[in-house]
């Protein structure tokens, strides 16, 4: 055998134990520690979206604002959209407490002003979606609009 | 969706079966029960959902991957398209019953 063969052998079975170490020391997926093969653990209940009085913050800009509120009960469907029942202008609502959707729902995608909601923006929880409490699972470092 | 950006996370928080609320009754199935979803090749548990933003055909079920928790890669057939190499990944035949 040559010199620089042996040399490569030995790069060669030092990786490999390399490689052996690092996907045997017990590295923890999302899936935490059932075993692929093994059945799953048990279901975590449904959770319930949070019903707030408070807007969710925006992260960015031109993000579609979160769904503060429980949404199951609003059908959206081709005759009907719950959800215009309270984001439609209130007439004689006090303008303070209004929830109205902004102008770019009443435009067609050119851009041109509409007097009724675009049908583009029917299906709202294309855009929008209402969220659980609880904590990110993983460390995000993402930093707010209001952040920055 | 995923488990990693906290805003879809919130939404979308694990992963769960879709479908439509006349299959679940026919099982005696609720919204939100433990369910398994069995296979030729193998089998899952998780809850049902019967609502969300899409309405769910009678016949079809939907579960998402995102969730490792519920490796819906049990129930699929592990091959792939002699030519193209794509996976067959998407649809499988499963039954759906109480867990
Ligand atoms: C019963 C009235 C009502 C209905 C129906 C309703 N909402 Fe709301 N929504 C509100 C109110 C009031 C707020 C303001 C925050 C609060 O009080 O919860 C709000 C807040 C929001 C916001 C946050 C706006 C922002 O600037 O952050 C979004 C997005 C939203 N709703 C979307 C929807 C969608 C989508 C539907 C249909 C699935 C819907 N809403 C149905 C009353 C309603
Ligand atoms: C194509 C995506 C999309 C769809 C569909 C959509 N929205 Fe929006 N929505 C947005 C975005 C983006 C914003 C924030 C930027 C803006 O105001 O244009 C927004 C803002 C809002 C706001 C906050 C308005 C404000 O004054 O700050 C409300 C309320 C709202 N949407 C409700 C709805 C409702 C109700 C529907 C269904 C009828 C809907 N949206 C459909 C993308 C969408």
């Amino acid at each position: 055998m040559k010199r620089s063969n042996v040399i490569h052998w030995l790069l060669f079975v030092c990786l490999a134990v390399i490689n052996f170490q690092v996907s045997s020391a017990g590295l923890t997926s999302l899936r935490g520690d059932a075993a692929i093969e093994a059945a799953e653990p048990a279901p975590p209940e449904l959770e319930r979206f949070i019903n707030d009085k408070e807007n969710v913050d925006r992260t960015f800009k031109q993000q579609p604002p979160l769904i503060p509120h429980t949404n199951e009960k609003y059908t959206i469907n081709l005759r009907v959209n719950k959800c215009l029942d309270c984001h439609m202008k209130q007439p004689g609502k006090d303008e303070a407490k209004s929830v109205e959707m902004s102008e770019s729902h009443f435009m067609d995608r050119a851009g041109n002003k509409l007097d009724h909601p675009s049908g583009a923006r029917h299906f709202c929880t294309q855009c929008h979606v209402p969220q659980i409490d609880a904590k990110p699972l993983v460390e995000n470092t993402f930093k707010t609009v209001a952040a920055n | 969706m995923t488990r990693r950006v906290p805003e879809l996370y919130r939404a979308a928080p694990d992963a769960v079966v879709y479908m439509n609320a006349a299959d679940a009754e026919k099982r005696g199935i609720k919204r939100g029960d433990a369910v398994k979803i069995i296979s030729r090749r193998g089998e899952i548990e998780m809850r049902a959902e019967t609502k969300g933003r899409n309405k769910m055909p009678e016949g079809m079920v939907f579960v998402p991957f995102f969730d490792a928790g519920r490796l819906v890669n049990k129930l699929v057939l592990d091959a792939t398209d002699p030519l193209s190499k794509e996976t067959d990944f998407k649809k499988t035949a499963v039954k759906v019953v109480p867990a």
